[in-house]
């Protein structure tokens, strides 16, 4: 894409529409529904205090998601949601981390069985 | 000579083991990222002689900051070095990530558990001999604040080797199964069916890591929130955290501002060096260097005259600067120690966000209140150069340092409550304007906000006092001397009547723009060299009635958004390169006359 082109095109169907603007992206943000599986959550869907399991990063987070591995952030690691507010704060073991709410939402989680 | 390297994940310890095995001080605090260099130091163990190296925190072995590259080539310029890993007992799973990618560099690894205390308190369990056995390494479980285990990493380090980490050794052993049940109960993610379910795709590291935790680490009590973990939320709470802040800033306030500006700066100054050292050296001075001839005179006036050594540097550095900077550094200890820092880096990220950093960058701000020359160069912990620059800038012209916050508090004193609150609103002020339009001019990107949080800790008095001692120590020897030089620089300027001259010069600039008497010009000029003593010129001013009020707050204004000093400008230009220094210097010096004249245009036209 061009740096005023702002058009997005399918490379193999030719399919091409224009790049959503930023108050309608904005918008969109409020009616946003998670596109996540059977029993998985987006962190950001929890209450703060619940404790789930670690499934992954949504697609397009993986260099998040190898940020969030050193802090024993792995799949089937526990975590606990502390609070939502300032910032999310999640615990993993013995390791208390602060996320923005958009590391939050990509990180999908599973409510324990 | 034989190396040994400490590394390990942020804030485990690493530093006061060095100190420990060396006998060396080094600065320890409880945040991520105190140690941003490395620090080399000697150890003896039956008569060889080892250097050990400190290196900064790193998760993994991957140069994604600045002080993660000191680390990760460190490592890779010792290849023959011992490297001792220090580990976080109650975090063993992210200490074995990074021993995996060691075993992976082919490193002979001797692994250190540290807190084991504080791992005991939350109720875990390491069998330190099974995971020794397992990775074919030596592991040491210590207490190192306490000693405890410090010889032991001495004597183990000959016996250090490459870790094994073999995927398919551990097969569920039964006879642990039962400790797995009671993990469930804790931190519990050791559960076998989440073992099996990571065999089909996971990394064979992340399966091996978890099997050898199945097999050494248990978890024997429930975890219960401590007072101290309690602390900890409430500091983040979004109205309970906003109340400790402002706790925690009126007190600095009482303690610096009030107490250590106020009671302190009036006995030293008043009682002892008016009162007694003053008068003391003059009569000294007169006594022994007559006034009739002039190479004496000279001579007398170096010491005790208008620019004397003792009766304005030393005075003002000791009796002015000194007690505020202690108080300070005093009270700036237990915070660092306390690990509420980071607490205040999530409370803020989001006004950081407006201004193209993220909440870390609280840190190095919140430093250079302390000394900006020492911050320049903790933005090593921030991500990208955008944000690295910005925090630089911003230090480099709304952070007080200590030393110049003790003067101005005393300013302060001779102006109104309003006009005070006005400094202090504008330099905030400025901090976001100037934030916020440098993250909208310059290009580049603002990393994630993954910020790791320590656990709030009972600050030991030791430490605060060998850090406060270590920190004055720096002051004496870094202040001083260019406070003295500062007034040398003024004595031969005013001999040789240029002082007046150069008045003159600065005329159109001090007292038209700034509507500032002349003379201030000097307090500029002295402001070249650190802003602080320039400010302590005004001061003098100030008391002296030469300045009105309405002066006093334009003086005020200009000198603070000033350079901090000569050796910030040179970190500056180390960390960021000349260029950048020479631009963020010429923006600095532009910047702070242009925002004094306004100040004295809009004072006038409000009728201050």
């Amino acid at each position: 894409m061009g740096k005023f082109c702002k058009l997005i095109k399918c490379p193999s169907c030719q399919y091409e529409f224009p790049e959503p603007s930023h108050p309608l992206r904005w918008l969109a943000k409020w009616f946003h529904k998670p596109m996540t599986g059977a029993g998985a959550l987006e962190l950001t869907q929890l209450t703060a205090g619940e404790t789930v399991e670690f499934v992954g990063m949504a697609h397009g987070a993986e260099r998040r998601g190898r940020a969030l591995a050193v802090y024993g952030m792995t799949p089937g690691a526990r975590l606990t949601l502390q609070q939502k507010r300032p910032a999310y704060l999640v615990r993993v073991g013995e390791t208390e981390l602060a996320l923005d709410a958009d590391i939050a939402r990509q990180i999908i989680v599973r409510r324990a069985p | 000579m034989n190396t040994i390297i400490l590394v390990g994940n942020p804030n485990v310890g690493k530093s006061v083991l060095f100190s420990k095995l060396t006998g060396k001080f080094v600065v320890i605090s409880n945040y991520p990222g105190t140690t941003v260099e490395i620090t080399r130091g000697e150890m003896s163990l039956d008569g060889e002689k080892f250097t050990v190296i400190d290196s900064p925190g790193v998760n993994e072995l991957a140069a994604r900051t600045e002080d993660a590259r000191v680390t990760c080539d460190v490592v890779r310029d010792h290849p023959d070095a011992v490297i001792v890993q220090v580990a976080d007992a109650k975090n063993l799973r992210r200490a074995l990530l990074l021993t995996h990618q060691l075993a992976t560099l082919q490193r002979r690894v001797v692994l250190v558990l540290n807190m084991m205390d504080e791992l005991d308190a939350c109720g875990g369990h390491i069998d330190a001999r099974k995971l020794s056995e397992l990775l074919g390494i030596p592991v040491v479980p210590t207490i190192a604040t306490a000693n405890t285990g410090v010889h032991l990493v001495q004597k183990s380090v000959g016996t250090a080797s490459v870790p094994r980490f073999d995927v398919r050794r551990g097969s569920p052993d039964p006879a642990v199964a039962p400790d797995r049940q009671v993990s469930d109960g804790g931190t519990g993610d050791l559960r076998s069916e989440e073992v099996r379910g990571l065999e089909t795709g996971a990394q064979p590291g992340l399966l091996a890591i978890n099997d050898l935790l199945g097999q050494t680490y248990t978890h024997v009590r429930p975890r219960r929130a401590t007072f101290a973990q309690n602390l900890g939320w409430w500091a983040m709470h979004p109205v309970k955290g906003l109340a400790m802040g402002a706790v925690a800033l009126l007190f600095t306030f009482w303690f610096v501002g009030m107490f250590g500006a106020g009671t302190c700066v009036n006995f030293l100054e008043k009682t002892v060096f008016d009162g007694y050292i003053s008068p003391a050296a003059t009569r000294v001075a007169d006594a022994l260097l007559p006034m009739d001839q002039p190479v004496t005179r000279f001579i007398h006036d170096f010491f005790v005259g208008d620019y004397g050594l003792i009766t304005m540097a030393l005075s003002y550095g000791f009796a002015i600067v000194l007690p505020i900077v202690l108080t300070f550094f005093l009270l700036f200890g237990v915070l660092e120690d306390s690990g509420y820092l980071p607490r205040l880096a999530v409370m803020v990220n989001r006004v950081f966000r407006a201004m193209g950093l993220n909440g870390k960058a609280v840190l190095p701000i919140v430093l250079g209140l302390g000394c900006d020359t020492m911050a320049t160069m903790t933005t090593r912990i921030l991500e990208t150069r955008k944000e690295r620059v910005i925090t630089t800038l911003l230090l480099a012209l709304a952070v007080p340092c200590s030393a110049q916050l003790g003067v101005l508090l005393a300013m302060m004193a001779s102006v109104s409550a309003a006009a005070a609150a006005f400094w202090f609103l504008l330099m905030v002020g400025v901090t976001f304007l100037i934030g916020w339009l440098a993250a909208k001019l310059y290009q580049g990107d603002t990393s994630d906000f993954i910020l790791e949080l320590p656990p709030m800790r009972r600050p030991l008095l030791g430490n605060v006092t060998m850090k406060t001692l270590a920190r004055l120590e720096w002051y004496l020897k870094e202040v001083i001397p260019l406070f003295v030089l500062g007034t040398a620089v003024l004595f031969v300027l005013d001999k040789l009547r240029l002082l007046d001259k150069l008045a003159r010069l600065g005329e159109p600039l001090v007292k038209g723009w700034l509507g500032l008497p002349p003379e201030t010009a000097q307090a500029f000029l002295v402001g070249f060299l650190r802003r602080d003593y320039g400010a302590v010129f005004l001061l003098d001013a100030a008391k002296d009635g030469r300045l009105s009020p309405h002066n006093v707050l334009v003086a005020m204004v200009t000198i603070t958004l000033f350079m901090p000093c000569i050796a910030t400008l040179f970190m500056i230009a180390r960390e960021l390169g000349k260029k950048t220094a020479a631009w963020i210097t010429l923006f600095v010096f532009v910047f702070a006359f242009l925002v004094g004249g306004i100040v004295d245009k809009a004072a006038h036209w409000m009728g201050f």
